[in-house]
């Protein structure tokens, strides 16, 4: 979600950019008339004068965003890193079945090890689109049963 | 940051890792499974009537199965009764 906004901030502010460029340039045009003597018509001033709200509008817009972002940063950071520490302790409790307790007997019921092979196979795939949602991971893995 | 990357790519090869563990222990119980139901249903039967060349190609592929299995999860049980039990069948039943 955060990455989502950052990402779409970052396309705004580059839009934006090239938006400031123009506008400058338009204002810039404007005052060289009016410096050299030619009377500035009253329509193109007050155009002249919307751009230059709508570019501090924008301006602040963007830059409130991109505090926005900023202020989110550290709690989201937190917040992933918590998730992956999640992660990585179900992984690890994952990885002590399958080493461990019936799956590791070879006395234990074939049938019943297939299903409970399925079930920790579904758990997997959780925990993989868990990771992919949180942009972990993106390569597919060959768990899937 | 680059503490959280490297914690993030940690979780990424955990979970890889895994992954793979668990393919091998999940295609070592589903072979065993699959063989086992076949004898189960093989003895259903009387041997004379049996599809002789497609139940040598079944245990064939078992026991190549097997043998790859334990070749490369050396210590793997579970691998091991499945070699038995490809080794117990041949020995009981003759297949032409």
């Amino acid at each position: 979600m955060h990455a989502a906004f950052k990402e779409q901030l970052s396309r705004h502010v580059k839009s934006a950019r090239h938006l400031f460029a123009r506008s400058e340039g338009v204002v810039d045009l404007f005052q060289l008339l009016t410096d050299n003597g030619r009377k500035p018509d009253y329509k193109q001033a007050a155009a002249v004068d919307t751009l230059r709200d709508a570019v501090e509008v924008l301006r602040a817009a963007v830059t409130q965003a991109s505090d926005q972002v900023t202020e989110q940063m550290p709690r989201q950071l937190e917040g992933l890193a918590t998730a992956i520490g999640e992660v990585n302790s179900a992984l690890q409790d994952t990885l002590a079945r399958i080493h461990s307790g019936p799956l590791a007997d070879p006395a234990s019921d074939p049938g019943r090890m297939v299903q409970l092979v399925q079930e920790i196979g579904d758990r997997l795939e959780v925990s993989r689109w868990g990771m992919e949602a949180r942009g972990g991971a993106t390569q597919r893995l060959t768990c899937t049963c | 940051m680059l503490q959280l990357f490297e914690s993030k790519q940690a979780g990424v090869e955990g979970l890889r890792e895994v992954a793979a563990e668990f393919e091998k222990r999940r295609s070592t119980w589903l072979a065993l499974h699959d063989f086992q139901a076949k004898v189960d249903a093989w003895q259903l039967e009387a041997p004379a009537t049996w599809d002789h060349p497609a139940v040598r190609i079944a245990v064939e592929g078992a026991a190549a199965g097997a043998h790859r299995a334990c070749k490369a999860q050396k210590g793997d049980l579970v691998a091991l009764r499945l070699l038995d039990a490809v080794k117990a069948f041949r020995d009981t039943v003759p297949l032409r």
